[in-house]
């Protein structure tokens, strides 16, 4: 079966059940690259947090600069979804 | 056998909560609420809550330091340990030397934030406002198009609660029922206000239309129209609509300035609500950077900061870092570009990491208390002081991360670059060691 067959869907979607859809998409999608740096980052600083405790300070200001870079991305996600949601 | 109880326990607090106080159908705005116009300008709901914070810290630090002590106690102890905390922070990362530049800027960076943050948190927060009358607008739309003579061009849809009115105030009520108005595109004036008739009659008084498809597309069946209408004339709660002749009669000229409904072919010229408007709460107070504007301007003057510190400590030497003759090493041109780049792109990272998650948090506030009102907003809460916490964090400690990085000497390409340049970077760099180190001497 030719998945164009499907394309009268998206066709009947009204505009804000698009919208809505798209922004969902954004926002989820997006997530899920900034959720595993995030994860990644943190569980890497505990480790070294275990093996090296006396390196507390730098440690965790590294991690939370390293958190808030991958956090950006995330941002930016939500960006395109309020974008799309509201503006567009 | 207690689990059961406990659970049982939890599901009654969260049934009273749905029954006793739901909110009404959240409402997001993104722009911040305009309360007041001093001329040109808009004052928002969310700059009158950065000056409340403003005003919190000012006033607060005025009376708690009053009479300061060398032996410090009570309150100006509970200050100067805050200080001193956030000071020896900054004084790891920036070195001592750099600390001194730094702190006070980042340093109130940080407790603005913060401040902020968790003010926003508080009941006046989103609650009290002006009321913006959602049941006229809707009206006054249609006598606009009508008296123009056109049909709507643009659809538009209508979000709105019971509001009990106090002379333009409003208070965001707990178990508020929800009006929602849609225009459709091409849609005759007539016809909408029939809709609109049926939709006032079913909200203010118990009338069911008859026919079906009445909310839909399309227009209101001509019978359930003279229905509900009756039922309004009948409700002294319920919206009046005023009939154009009357009000010729009274007022005299105004008689064009109508909308002639389809059904009953009568002509309306205004309406009046003796009991609950359908009006939104716009608040006097939402939490300061859920707004960009807001953000926006921090991002802006913590770049200009780091620019600033930059320029202040290498002179123009500090240009260097970004302009390198490409016959030299043509790489390190394009980092140079990119790294040029990276300035700029902080503004926006900077102000939208703030405002994304500020907004957010408001968000799932607003729809979590209308989706479970008791107990699950708790949690939620405690998380929204912990994210304000980090967010001040992280603001500051970014901020704190690049001006250290830009009144830092760049590394070894500089030796090897231009003179001309990397002269003036040293001399500069000179000159500023030689007067901090006075300034640490006097100290």
């Amino acid at each position: 079966m030719n998945l164009l067959s499907y394309l009268p869907f998206l066709v009947i979607l009204e505009t804000d059940g698009a919208k809505a859809i798209g922004a969902a998409i954004a926002m989820a999608v997006g997530g899920i690259a900034p959720a595993l740096a995030i994860g990644m980052l943190v569980g890497k600083a505990m480790e070294a947090l275990g093996r090296n405790p006396e390196a507390r300070a730098a440690i965790q200001t590294n991690m939370i600069l390293g958190v808030a870079f991958a956090e950006a991305i995330g941002i930016y996600a939500l960006l395109s979804a309020l974008i799309i949601a509201f503006v567009i | 056998m207690k689990i059961i109880l406990f659970a049982v326990v939890v599901l009654a607090v969260l049934a009273t909560g749905f029954i006793v106080a739901a909110g009404p159908e959240p409402h997001i705005v993104i722009p911040g609420e305009v309360v007041w116009k001093v001329g040109f300008m808009p004052i928002t709901s969310t700059l009158m809550a950065s000056w409340l914070a403003m005003a919190v810290l000012i006033l607060g630090t005025f009376f708690m330091t009053r009479g300061m002590k060398l032996i410090p106690s009570g309150a100006q102890n509970f200050i100067e340990s805050i200080i001193e905390f956030l000071y020896g922070q900054v004084e790891e990362i920036a070195g001592e030397k750099n600390a001194r530049r730094f702190f006070p800027v980042v340093g109130t960076f940080f407790l603005f934030i913060l401040v902020a943050n968790w003010i926003a948190l508080t009941p006046i927060f989103k609650s009290i406002g002006w009321t913006k009358d959602y049941g006229h607008e809707i009206f006054h739309e249609m006598q606009e198009k009508a008296e123009k003579g056109k049909v709507f061009d643009k659809k538009k849809h209508f979000l709105a609660w019971q509001v009990e009115d106090a002379g333009g105030v409003g208070l965001t009520q707990p178990g508020a029922r929800t009006f929602k108005f849609e225009i459709h595109e091409g849609e005759d004036p007539a016809d909408a206000l029939d809709r609109y008739i049926v939709a006032l009659a079913e909200f203010y008084t118990d009338f069911k239309p008859q026919a079906d498809g009445a909310h839909g597309e399309g227009h209101a069946d001509p019978a359930d129209v003279e229905a509900a209408f009756a039922a309004l004339q009948a409700d002294p709660k319920a919206p009046k609509f005023i009939n154009a002749d009357d009000h010729a009669h009274e007022g005299g000229a105004e008689k064009h300035h109508g909308v002639t409904s389809h059904a009953l072919g009568i002509t309306f010229s205004a309406l009046e609500f003796p009991g609950d408007k359908i009006a939104l709460v716009y608040p006097f107070f939402r939490a300061a950077f859920s707004e960009l504007n807001n953000t926006l301007a921090l991002a802006i003057f913590a770049f200009l900061a780091i620019e600033f510190w930059g320029f202040q400590s290498l002179g123009f030497g500090y240009l260097g870092k970004f302009f390198i003759n490409p016959l030299k090493n043509p790489i390190l041109t394009f980092v140079g570009i990119l790294e040029l780049l990276s300035e700029f792109i902080r503004i926006i990272s900077f102000s939208f990491r703030l405002f994304g998650n500020i907004f957010a948090g408001g968000v799932l506030l607003l729809i979590l208390t209308f989706l479970v009102p008791f107990l699950a907003p708790l949690g939620i809460y405690g998380l929204e002081m912990f994210v304000g916490l980090i967010q001040a964090i992280v603001f500051s400690l970014l901020l704190l991360v690049f001006a250290v990085g830009a009144v830092e000497h760049h590394g070894g390409e500089d030796h090897e670059e231009g003179h001309g340049d990397g002269h003036h970077s040293g001399e500069g760099h000179a000159d500023i060691h030689h007067l901090e180190q006075g300034a640490v001497q006097a100290h």
